[in-house]
């Protein structure tokens, strides 16, 4: 069987705490068959299948953007997902900083966003190509909204294991046809349970129009 | 390593392109296109008529100076006689040193019908005026049963083909076109390649076909099969340019690098649209 894509939804809760927090990722959640990805400054009060916390916190997973001022995780970290710039060489800081993460926790999945719109595909494709063979234990996506539709479908093409991610709920139509493209069952899915199968499309056929016949007046029901 | 293949650095050349409609108006009624306005060929039908050639004059002296290329064509009027065509593409050619894409076998193929003149006297009026090649029509898919399910009042394809081959003898070298759209199965595609490799072509253009509203079976072709079409098609007409037509809207700067790599030769894309 083909390797399913995943779609993961996933709610960034604002950096300001407020008590509607709880109430967002429930809504969510309900709205997303249970399933879903919630990246929050805090832990919530109540109980999500999947939480990654832009704090660290000890006993949470810790959600690191590379942008943020002090990347690296303290040492009460076990787990980490690391949001990282995809590199550009063997130089590129992005690199060192996976490096220097990789080294104090346990890092489990890195998401790689795209620089610039125009970085070349030949220079993603080659540290996409790094990044897989240097982490072969550890969930590797690319964002979605960063790379385009078009470059993130052709290297879900060219790399199978990749996930795509940061897909919104508007945009699950392009992960459909994606998936008809490429004969791939599209699978709803977060970090914790198991992944739950999205319909597929409907086939629509091209249907015969009604016989025309040209030896008669009208020839066509578009005449009269 | 099939992932660390070369990725061009740049796409292909970009060809800005006007495109002059005569008319809108066309009794042919495909089913594809929501371009034209039908108007049936009945005695009482008022046809509005063709672009006007002082229009066209004036609308031709702001063109962008990035234009690479003409196109004119046309929906299927009875009330224009072949004269205003020619007049319309002498008047182009005088503003416009370019190539200029006149017409297509379609349009030859009416003038032919109606004015009951020889083919390759109107071809040759045609490269006269200052056309330099006959233009791949609106849509042509060269497989019979295409055309009899979704054009039926086409000429045939074979007939088509045949046409666009005297362009060849006239000096005016025909091209040939793929509608690039997500109906388009394994073997239509492979069938309409056939077709085209029987003739010689002086390109072929793939056209990204734009999605027909309401019409959910005619959906745009994703670019992943529109890559592995350019690339069947390179690898089917090996020696023949090819032409990525892009849609409204043109393609991204990705999609434009993954079809380089695929094999096409170039893109179109639209500067302008005179219209009457």
């Amino acid at each position: 069987m083909t390797a399913p894509l995943y779609w993961i939804p996933t709610l960034f809760l604002p950096n300001q705490w407020s008590s509607f927090h709880d109430p967002m990722a429930k809504m969510f959640l309900a709205s997303h068959q249970g399933r879903g990805h919630i990246i929050s400054p805090k832990p919530l009060g109540i109980k999500v299948p999947s939480l990654a916390l832009t704090q660290p916190h000890p006993g949470y997973i810790y959600h690191v953007n590379v942008a943020q001022a002090n990347p690296i995780p303290g040492a009460g970290m076990e787990v980490t997902d690391v949001v990282v710039p995809c590199p550009t060489g063997i130089a590129d800081v992005s690199l060192r900083h996976l490096d220097t993460i990789y080294r104090h926790s346990v890092v489990r999945r890195i998401t790689l966003t795209r620089q610039a719109a125009r970085q070349p595909l030949c220079v993603l494709s080659r540290a996409l190509d790094t990044v897989l063979q240097s982490f072969p234990h550890i969930s590797i996506g690319i964002d979605v909204q960063s790379f385009g539709w078009d470059a993130a479908a052709h290297f879900a093409q060219e790399f199978p294991a990749l996930r795509l991610e940061g897909i919104d709920d508007g945009q699950l139509w392009q992960l459909m046809q994606l998936g008809q493209v490429l004969g791939r069952p599209v699978w709803l899915d977060d970090f914790s349970r198991h992944p739950k199968v999205v319909p597929p499309l409907p086939q629509f056929k091209v249907s015969d129009p009604p016989p025309i016949d040209v030896h008669r007046i009208p020839f066509s029901s578009r005449f009269r | 390593m099939e992932a660390l293949q070369n990725y061009p650095l740049e796409p292909a050349p970009i060809t800005g392109v006007v495109k002059i409609t005569t008319t809108r108006h066309c009794w042919m009624q495909c089913r594809f296109c929501d371009f034209s306005h039908f108007t049936p060929v009945l005695y009482d039908t008022k046809v509005p008529s063709c672009l006007p050639l002082e229009d066209a004059e004036s609308r031709l002296a702001q063109m962008p100076s990035a234009v690479g290329l003409i196109k004119i064509r046309g929906g299927l009027s009875f009330r224009e006689p072949f004269t205003y065509f020619r007049s319309l593409v002498k008047t182009v050619a005088d503003g416009f040193r370019g190539p200029i894409q006149a017409f297509s076998p379609i349009e030859v193929n009416q003038w032919h019908r109606v004015e009951q003149r020889p083919v390759r006297e109107l071809l040759a009026e045609l490269k006269w005026a200052g056309a330099t090649g006959l233009g791949p029509g609106g849509s042509e898919i060269l497989m019979q049963s295409w055309r009899d399910r979704l054009s039926p009042h086409r000429i045939e394809a074979t007939a088509w083909a045949s046409l666009a081959q005297l362009g060849w003898e006239i000096g005016l070298p025909p091209s040939a076109m793929i509608l690039a759209g997500q109906w388009l199965s394994e073997s239509d595609i492979k069938s309409h390649l056939q077709m085209l490799s029987a003739y010689s072509w002086h390109h072929i253009e793939v056209k990204v076909f734009r999605a027909v509203a309401m019409q959910p079976e005619l959906e745009a072709m994703h670019i992943l099969s529109l890559c592995r079409l350019v690339s069947e098609t390179r690898d089917t007409l090996t020696d023949t340019p090819i032409y990525v037509n892009e849609p409204p809207g043109g393609l991204s700067h990705d999609a434009r690098i993954l079809l380089s790599r695929s094999g096409a030769d170039g893109f179109y894309t639209t500067l302008e649209a005179i219209e009457p």
